[in-house]
């Protein structure tokens, strides 16, 4: 005999959804840069998911799910209230335009001794400063380990731009991070030693 | 003996292995070719810091008591 739906349902919000309630949080938090906003976010999430959980089957991706209703409700709700339009430069336009799929930027030139120099805070403050679409994928990939084709579907783009984001993203953040190294003291020799070499 | 095209390659790959972009097949052929060499070690332990540099020190704010509540008596009407 069947169980009723709304049992079923209650089950699949305990076992399935809520357990993804804290990366949720973190990417609204990202997203929204306010911790008020993030919570309604996270809440409005929950909502959607609750209304349309019918489309959900169960025991499939529910983080993905779950990411992408929260980004819709980011793009829809809380960018039309606040009139924010996404600024992208031209550079950002170039670079989409321009790019190579198979470019694949990791992070190997920040150097451990970086990382040794940080608090902490720096990352956080590095990928908030990256624009939103750039963020997104930051976040999707190096914070919640999504692949390219989750992510894809989150945020409806094809695969090929996910990887040309994420290819610009990361050269940003690297970027930033070596900023903030520089500005903390740090001092990356690397390729100092070839060139006085060269010179010599 | 890892020559600058070599270097090139292997960073790619190693930074699809990160984001899991590999094939199994793929991914085994990278680590056995990891091992065989000791700059290709240094550079996947390189990649694999940063990485974690950045999953562990990005904020993580918390998820209070109130709002799972909220969430589940709403979700319960």
């Amino acid at each position: 005999m069947s169980r009723p739906a709304k049992t079923t349902n209650d089950e699949v919000f305990e076992s399935e959804l809520l357990p993804h309630i804290d990366a949720l949080k973190t990417f609204a938090f990202h997203l929204s840069y306010d911790e008020d906003d993030a919570n309604d976010l996270v809440q409005e999430t929950y909502m959607k998911a609750h209304r349309f959980i019918d489309k959900y089957e169960q025991g499939t991706n529910a983080k993905a799910w779950l990411f992408k209703i929260l980004k819709n409700a980011y793009i829809n709700e809380y960018r039309k209230k606040k009139k924010r339009p996404t600024r992208v430069d031209f550079e950002d336009i170039v670079s989409y335009h321009d790019s190579d799929d198979s470019r694949v930027p990791g992070y190997l030139d920040l150097r451990e001794e970086i990382f040794a120099s940080m608090m902490g805070d720096e990352v956080t403050i590095a990928i908030n400063s990256l624009p939103i679409d750039f963020r997104t994928v930051v976040l999707l990939c190096d914070v919640e380990g999504f692949t390219y084709e989750e992510i894809s579907k989150i945020i409806d783009v094809p695969i090929g731009t996910v990887r040309s984001r994420l290819f610009r993203a990361r050269n940003m953040l690297k970027e930033k991070l070596k900023r903030y190294a520089t500005n903390l003291g740090y001092e990356d020799k690397r390729g100092r030693a070839k060139k006085s070499s060269e010179e010599e | 003996m890892t020559n600058r095209f070599d270097d090139q390659e292997m960073r790619n790959r190693v930074s699809l292995f990160f984001d899991k972009a590999l094939s199994k097949e793929d991914e085994q052929s990278l680590l056995t070719d990891v091992n065989q060499d000791p700059n290709f070690v240094k550079l996947f332990n390189q990649e694999k810091s940063a990485r974690e540099f950045i999953r562990s020190n990005v904020r993580r704010p918390s998820v209070s008591p109130d709002l799972i509540q909220n969430i589940r008596n709403a979700y319960r009407d």
